[in-house]
């Protein structure tokens, strides 16, 4: 297959575009559509500090070197949950540090175990929705640093693939509340906070794949999270993977039809709890502890059999 | 000698000129969430396996 601009060998067939496309006008392509998505969403100003989050796998890797190509300021985080099994945060870590020291780029490095003598393994203690545990913590980590460094922006690698099966996952369970409040940007809504972007999420998964090997970026391929293993979200993916197979541009016409249509699910959303500050760390909380302060409450509880006293020096 | 295709830790061997969307047919996966990479360079699905090629499927599904 030949490239639909230049005629040289194509690298990828975007079937949904009715395009092929070789190594140069790929990444042409790609750098264009984070351009198009950062643009028609408003995610942030060319001025902005930005935060990447990076996990060293494509996603994260892909979008911290689009945004350094397209001339925005941003330093990215690494945050080590201490997940042992498979090696699995050594072998991401080391990824994000390569990455950064060969671009000379600013990685700050976040590790639970070090800032709270607690890793993923066991604040994940006891609790069945693991995906969702290590959410409250990567999300108040990523606050607390964004606060902490003066970042005016959270950016996440969050890809078409993820916006398009969150969405269709939430619909299927008509969690109209969780689909309220999907968007590109989702602003903060606390002084503490940092309003968090998605400028990957007009590109399909394959697409941020292509992009990282074209580009020379050594992530994590082989392995995936030891606790995401059988996660719904895999499965949904995979479900409109087929669909795209059949009808190409369902997954982009699906998600940007909702972005347009958004509003049909406004007021749907669950009225928040006044606004407290957590007692442990400073943060907004819904009741006496903010979530993450309660799962470090709660990994520490369970170190400590028969003792159900509440630690005051938690966070 | 056939071609050789690599997926998620498993060899298998392939007959020259099969093309990599019959490959990713025959085992039951996507071409949406697939790159196909021979030797250094990628390659689209209509790409036709040579005699020694060693293909690498590399899986672009990600989760959690």
């Amino acid at each position: 297959m030949r490239c639909s601009r230049c005629r040289r060998l194509a690298v990828i067939n975007l079937r949904a575009h009715r395009l092929a496309l070789c190594e140069r006008h790929f990444v042409q392509r790609f750098l264009e559509v984070v351009e198009r998505a950062i643009r028609r969403y408003s995610l942030m100003h060319r001025s902005s500090k930005v935060l990447v989050a990076v996990s060293g796998g494509k996603d994260s890797l892909a979008l911290w070197d689009a945004l350094t190509e397209l001339g925005y300021s941003a330093d990215g985080l690494y945050i080590d949950l201490g997940i042992e099994k498979q090696d699995y945060s050594r072998i991401s870590r080391e990824k994000a540090e390569a990455f950064a020291e060969q671009r000379g780029l600013r990685l700050r490095v976040f590790s639970l175990k070090e800032e709270y003598g607690s890793a993923m393994p066991e604040l994940r203690r006891g609790s069945r929705e693991l995906c969702s545990v290590c959410g409250i913590v990567k999300r108040h980590v990523m606050n607390r640093v964004a606060l902490e460094g003066g970042y005016e922006v959270l950016a996440t690698g969050h890809n078409l693939d993820d916006e398009a099966s969150v969405l269709l996952a939430n619909l299927l369970r008509w969690n109209t509340a969780l689909a309220a409040r999907q968007a590109p940007r989702v602003e903060a809504w606390h002084e503490k906070l940092r309003p968090k972007v998605k400028p990957l999420c007009l590109l399909s998964e394959r697409e941020t794949a292509t992009y990282a090997f074209v580009r020379g970026i050594d992530y994590v391929s082989e392995l995936e999270c030891p606790f995401s293993a059988g996660a719904t979200s895999i499965a949904v993916k995979e479900a409109l993977n087929r669909i795209e197979e059949h009808s190409p541009g369902t997954k982009l016409y699906f998600y940007t039809q909702f972005l347009k249509h958004r509003e049909i699910f406004a007021g749907e959303e669950e009225e928040k709890a006044p606004v407290r500050e957590c007692s442990s760390c400073g943060f907004p909380a819904g009741g006496e502890l903010c979530s993450f302060c309660r799962l470090l409450l709660k990994s520490r509880l369970g170190g400590e059999k028969g003792d159900n006293r509440a630690d005051s020096r938690v966070g | 000698m056939p071609a050789t295709v690599k997926f998620r830790g498993r060899t298998m061997e392939v007959e020259a000129g099969t093309r990599v969307e019959d490959v990713l047919r025959k085992m039951g996966l996507s071409r949406e969430g697939i790159i196909a990479r021979v030797g250094s360079r990628l390659v689209t699905e209509d790409y036709r396996l040579r005699d020694g090629d060693e293909v690498e499927l590399i899986s672009a599904i990600s989760g959690g």
